[in-house]
């Protein structure tokens, strides 16, 4: 069993809403053994989590799977010496940079659940970072857990 | 012999700091790169420069004030590549008239330049390969990079590929970059291509991406364009290569790479521009060694 984190910028209202649905389907999986929301830029929410908010800084104390939904602070992240496995999902990046990820590909894996995002991926990123599509976000989640 | 350049350094255009580069490397010669020209008297005096590379777009009214009321007379060499058609007319007559602005030289990278009727002597100094930018080891391999102009010049590849749009940030590709951070990813495309170049400039940025990146072409939508792009190539690298995206010719990368080195690189412009000038018979000399 692995920790979940998901590393979201909160001003962006399409990656809340995909980061609480990713915790509702992990709430229910026996695979997470603690999931947690890590921020790049906080505001006031609507509906909150219902679990952990921690700022972008406390990724140096974690471990385990992390789910990015912006690529914003990738290069930032790749500095950080834990056992961090970076998922990518571009879904709701609207500052999707393919250069960024090109030059960090190291550890990271990409997943999305949008055709375009797919089409996107393939057409920038070709196989150089391996990437999967997936019909649900149960299976996306299942996968990675 | 010192040389002041006033930066007229762009995106997609590194000209002043090459030059600067190559002159630095003379013996007994200096060039200093200064920002804009607002401190002329300072920097005349301090620097005392033989000639004074300055750009048609800039403020040179302190220039000419400088040589009316001084003994040492700046010889100024004028860029003239931002320049538009309209006010060639007024530059012409500016030469003219001003004669304390003691222009030497006029240079441009513009072709279409040549036809005009300059008063003063001028020099037309292609672009070229910046070979002094470091090279970058290779992280990933695309198949295509894509040098467009505009939104409207994009249009489906096979393959991986990357739209990039080389100085404009204005529009919606891959990649943004100015000319020498483009020319550190280059390594990382088997082809690159330039979309609709213009054959008066072969811009700086396809002489770069010839000397650092894998196979390049050119792919221009107006035929006769593409053609005579293809044939300044040509004559300019000796080869009978042909460069069009739809040929698709297997050309040998090293040997045009060599080419460049050898006849398009920084020290040949430099070369070119001090041959026009006087006094500079030593430092041709020097550089023929």
């Amino acid at each position: 069993m692995k920790n979940l984190g998901i590393l979201l910028d909160m001003r962006s209202p399409e990656q809340v809403l995909y980061a609480q649905d990713v915790c509702e389907k992990a709430v229910g999986s026996n695979n997470v053994k603690d999931y947690v929301i890590f921020y790049t830029r906080l505001c006031r929410l609507e509906k909150p989590f219902n679990t952990s908010i921690l700022s972008i800084n406390h990724l140096w104390s974690f471990s385990g799977n992390l789910i990015l939904l912006s690529s914003d602070k990738l290069l930032e992240i790749k500095t950080i010496p834990s056992n961090i496995e970076i998922i990518y999902v571009p879904d709701t990046d609207e500052n999707f940079d393919a250069l960024k990820l090109l030059c960090s590909h190291a550890n990271v894996k990409i997943k999305t659940m949008r055709v375009e995002s797919k089409s996107l991926i393939d057409r920038t990123i070709g196989d150089n970072i391996p990437s999967q599509k997936y019909s649900s976000l149960e299976t996306l989640i299942g996968d990675i857990t | 012999m010192n040389f002041t350049i006033f930066n007229y350094t762009s995106p997609t255009f590194f000209q002043p700091i090459y030059l600067k580069h190559e002159i630095d490397k003379l013996m007994n010669c200096k060039a200093d790169v200064i920002n804009d020209t607002s401190r002329i008297y300072y920097t005349y005096d301090i620097i005392k420069p033989e000639y004074s590379i300055i750009n048609a777009g800039m403020n040179f009214g302190d220039c000419i004030h400088y040589n009316r009321n001084s003994n040492h007379k700046i010889k100024h060499i004028l860029n003239i590549d931002y320049l538009k058609s309209e006010y060639i007319d007024s530059l012409k007559t500016f030469l003219k008239d001003e004669l304390d602005f003691n222009c030497v030289l006029l240079f441009s990278t513009n072709a279409n330049h040549k036809k005009e009727k300059f008063n003063t002597p001028y020099l037309h100094l292609p672009n070229c390969a910046d070979i002094n930018i470091p090279e970058s080891s290779k992280v990933f391999t695309i198949d295509k990079g894509i040098i467009i102009n505009s939104e409207s010049e994009k249009r489906e590849y096979d393959g991986s590929h990357h739209f990039i749009s080389i100085g404009n940030p204005d529009i919606k590709c891959d990649i943004t970059a100015n000319n020498i951070s483009a020319s550190r990813i280059y390594k990382n495309y088997k082809q690159l291509i330039f979309r609709n170049i213009n054959p008066s400039i072969i811009p700086e940025a396809f002489y770069n991406a010839l000397y650092f990146g894998n196979r390049v072409y050119i792919e221009n939508d107006d035929k006769n364009d593409g053609d005579k792009v293809q044939e300044i190539l040509s004559k300019a690298l000796d080869t009978k290569v042909s460069f069009h995206f739809k040929d698709n010719e297997q050309y040998d990368v090293e040997s045009v790479r060599n080419k460049i080195k050898t006849k398009h690189s920084p020290k040949n412009r430099l070369k070119q521009l001090l041959s026009q000038l006087k006094g500079t018979h030593n430092l041709l000399l020097q550089m023929e060694k």
